[in-house]
């Protein structure tokens, strides 16, 4: 619950953040464009919402954890293609990074959140 | 010798052909005294005729072209070839002023630590500045220097600047030597800012020259979106190697996060992050790792999240990619089965596979039944709480309807350990949570339903055009590959000069009789009896499984004794003579989906047609389902529309030996086609990709393809 508010109050702090920002830089147009996917983000978790009782597709509800955000298709460029790069010589420890990250990965625990 | 300056201008293009005359004509009209000017023009794989046009135009112009449409690539390949002192690099989507060579020498007379010096870029056809330089705004945002402006007094003198830009930029060649290479993971935009950093970070200034004047086409070849795209993930280059520690804090003032394109975040991201691995030490780089810890989730969701961490250690080369193949249904031997084993055997030579069922099966049973190795693969059972408790052995997707919650999430959670997530018997309703995701379609027997997540998987494999039909008509979705089933029954003792006049039918014995084996015996009753002489000596033989107490089975029993003629039916018959049977069946008969109007009921594919055929028998085959895409009518063999016009097929091919003899030779030869070789093909070069897409930089489309 706690983490679940933390989340929001993040989320309202880098809303504000932002403003600050585009206000202070006279970037009248991205305002605009933020309140309108804010406003769209929200009429579409409204727009869900209502479709519940109706038992329509809930793999589309906004903020879902199951809701696969890295699938939505963006508007912008996406690259078509890749290639894999060159080895380079890296001076980190690859022991210790994988240690790190194997912790990182156990610390994260996706089952127990709510699916639906 | 000469006392004369060489100075190399290097310009690079992409189909920018409309450029290019009013560019080097200008070019060429520039004060040139005292100067030796070698001009490169590097091509990033031009379709517009670019290359050829300048070759003729403009004989003067040494043409290099590049391998992959990479900028920064371009520059280096430029740079590489020019000998001259001085090295301009220089959009060529512009027009230059006389005294633009110049303006650049006049300046870096000034000072011997001077690296690079920047032009006046005016906006063409305006007289608005489009940059006098580069400068940060905030957050690693950059912009033009006098962006937009009239050209003021502000503009007039020579001044110091901390980062400049490639569109018309002068070098000092020991400069360019000092820093090294232009960094090719930037591919284009941002990789000025980049080399910038690194000039300064070498002692070298960066300066700007009112005197030496370019005006530009702003974005005269580069589009918005591909700009856009660029300028956010090279921002995050950027940071990794000049400011790492920042590299947490860029993440939500980055335009992909605003605009909650989660999935190119997590890609910028990885690709800075590999870019700091390589460039920094391990404190630096497991500090900005606990940093992401504490903050990435709560950007992107745990999800997301665990995705971004589990995904670097395969593009830092910690650990093998991991498989993980669903079958809901692997606990019967069915084609699906072979078709994705064949598959999980490619995948286990190259990757750590695992295998995931839902019932009691052991990979043992997979050399059993289709004799394929998988013991380097391993495999675990999910049992689904649902069907459990409807104790329902085989979990069928149709049971799910009213439920709030979808069953098989509890699979879904299950993927997020795997980099490659394979759904093999196309169980719509398993959300995809691996970064890369492969969902193969035999055939869409549900409608799209509750909880429906096909559209979230980035391959949609199908095995054949009547399967990829139905994907587009029931779901609405267009498949991204097609693997034809690979077919394996070749017998080395077939031969055109082997066959016996043997009609051979080769499918399972189903209760539903979908097969069509009564309406066979029947057409081959009737056509003894309306043909004695023409089929004197010929025989049906019909093989297949069968269930124990098989009410079909014994229908067909039924028909061949009531028909009077040579009808053999073998019921399970053992592989070995089922080989030899090829080897012996001079014509093949299918005929599943006769009279059919449910596109489930039709032969999605037709493995035991490419069977036969693979064995020089003739196949005479229902017109419809997978049939259509192996038999060519009239050439490989036949395909009836009716039981009349089977009969009158089957004779006239029974009739003539010759054409019988040329129609047996086709067949096998398009039977290569659906090979295990020419499946394998496919399937690793898929996996080449997949692993590109795991592992890899971006390539621009449209571009000369560098091998991966």
């Amino acid at each position: 619950m706690a983490a679940q508010f933390n989340k929001k109050i993040r989320y309202v702090a880098d809303r504000c953040r932002n403003a600050y920002w585009m206000l202070r830089n006279g970037n009248f147009k991205l305002i605009f464009k933020s309140i309108y996917v804010e406003l769209s983000h929200r009429a579409a978790i409204v727009r869900s919402w209502l479709q519940r009782p109706m038992a329509l597709d809930d793999s589309q509800v906004p903020g879902s954890v199951y809701v696969n955000k890295r699938k939505v298709v963006p508007p912008s460029y996406r690259p078509t293609r890749s290639c894999a790069p060159p080895a380079l010589e890296s001076r980190v420890d690859a022991a210790v990074v994988a240690t790190q990250l194997n912790q990182i990965l156990s610390s994260i625990t996706v089952a127990a959140e709510d699916p639906s | 010798m000469t006392d004369r300056t060489r100075i190399a201008v290097i310009t690079v293009t992409f189909n920018g052909r409309a450029f290019l005359d009013s560019f080097f004509s200008s070019l060429l009209a520039v004060e040139q005294e005292g100067v030796e000017l070698e001009i490169v023009m590097v091509d990033n794989g031009s379709t517009d005729g670019s290359v050829a046009w300048v070759r003729e135009a403009y004989p003067a112009v040494a043409v290099l072209e590049n391998d992959e449409n990479n900028y920064a690539r371009a520059l280096n390949l430029g740079i590489a070839h020019s000998q001259a002192e001085y090295v301009v690099i220089s959009n060529n989507d512009a027009t230059v002023h006389p005294g633009w060579l110049k303006g650049f020498l006049d300046v870096f007379q000034s000072d011997e630590r001077i690296g690079a010096v920047q032009s006046k870029i005016f906006f063409a056809g305006k007289d608005k500045i489009n940059s006098v330089g580069v400068e940060e705004i905030e957050h690693f945002y950059f912009r033009d220097i006098g962006f937009d402006d009239d050209d003021s007094a502000r503009y007039a003198q020579p001044a110091e600047r901390e980062y400049v830009t490639g569109g018309s930029v002068m070098f000092r060649r020991q400069c360019l030597q000092d820093v090294g290479d232009w960094d090719e993971e930037f591919i284009m935009f941002m990789e000025d800012v980049d080399y910038s950093a690194r000039c300064r970070a070498k002692g070298w200034k960066l300066w700007y020259s009112p005197s030496s004047v370019l005006y530009h086409h702003y974005h005269g070849s580069s589009s918005q979106a591909l700009c856009e795209y660029f300028c956010t993930r090279n921002r995050f280059l950027f940071v990794a190697r000049h400011f790492p520690l920042e590299l947490p804090a860029c993440i939500p003032t980055s335009h992909f996060y605003k605009k909650g394109e989660y999935d190119l975040l997590v890609r910028a991201l990885l690709h800075g992050m590999r870019k700091m691995y390589h460039h920094h030490d391990t404190g630096v780089f497991s500090q900005v790792l606990a940093d992401l810890q504490k903050c990435l989730p709560g950007y992107i969701g745990d999800v997301s999240a665990y995705t971004f961490f589990s995904q670097l250690e395969v593009v830092l080369g910690l650990r093998r990619i991991r498989v993980g193949i669903y079958d809901h249904a692997g606990h019967f031997a069915g084609g699906g089965q072979r078709y994705v084993a064949e598959m999980a055997v490619i995948m286990q030579e190259r990757y750590d596979v695992t295998y995931i069922f839902n019932n009691d099966v052991t990979l043992r049973d997979y050399k059993d039944w289709f004799d394929l190795d998988l013991t380097r693969s391993a495999m675990k059972i999910i049992r689904i709480p649902f069907f459990e408790k409807i104790k329902r052995y085989t979990p069928d997707e149709g049971m799910v309807l009213g439920e709030t919650s979808n069953p098989f999430d509890i699979i879904s959670r299950d993927t997020l350990n795997y980099d490659i997530f394979v759904n093999a018997n196309m169980l719509g309703k398993v959300n995809p949570l691996s970064p890369v995701s492969i969902f193969v379609c035999h055939f869409p027997d549900q409608e799209k339903g509750r909880f429906f997540q096909v559209h979230k998987y980035d391959h949609l494999i199908i095995n054949g055009d009547y399967t990829g039909g139905w994907v587009e008509k029931r779901w609405g979705l267009a498949p991204t590959e097609k693997f034809y089933p690979p077919v394996n029954m070749y017998n080395p003792e077939s031969s055109p000069d082997s066959k016996e006049t043997i009609v051979l039918s080769v499918s399972r014995f189903e209760i539903s009789g979908s097969k069509k084996q009564v309406e066979l015996v029947e057409a081959f009753s009737t056509l003894c009896r309306e043909n004695p002489e023409a089929t004197r000596g010929w025989k049906l033989v019909m093989v297949g499984g069968s269930t124990p107490e098989n009410t079909y089975l014994e229908l067909v029993d039924q028909a061949v004794a009531r028909a009077d003629c040579d009808i053999e039916v073998r019921a399970n018959a053992a592989v070995s003579e089922i080989r030899d049977l090829y080897r012996r069946g001079a014509i093949f008969w299918h005929a599943c989906g006769l009279d059919e109007t449910r596109p489930e009921r039709v032969e999605h594919f037709g493995m035991t047609t490419v069977e036969s055929m693979q064995n020089y028998c003739v196949p005479i085959v229902i017109d419809g389902g997978g049939q259509r895409e192996i038999v060519e009518h009239g050439e490989s063999g036949y395909r009836f529309a009716n039981l009349a016009e089977l009969r009158s097929l089957t004779l006239s091919v029974m009739t003539d030996p010759q054409r019988r003899r040329q129609m047996a030779e086709r067949a096998f030869q398009r039977s290569q086609l659906f090979s295990q070789a020419v499946f394998r093909g496919r399937v690793e070069k898929l996996l080449d990709e997949v692993e590109c897409e795991l592992l890899g930089r971006d390539v621009l489309p449209g571009a000369g393809a560098r091998a991966c």
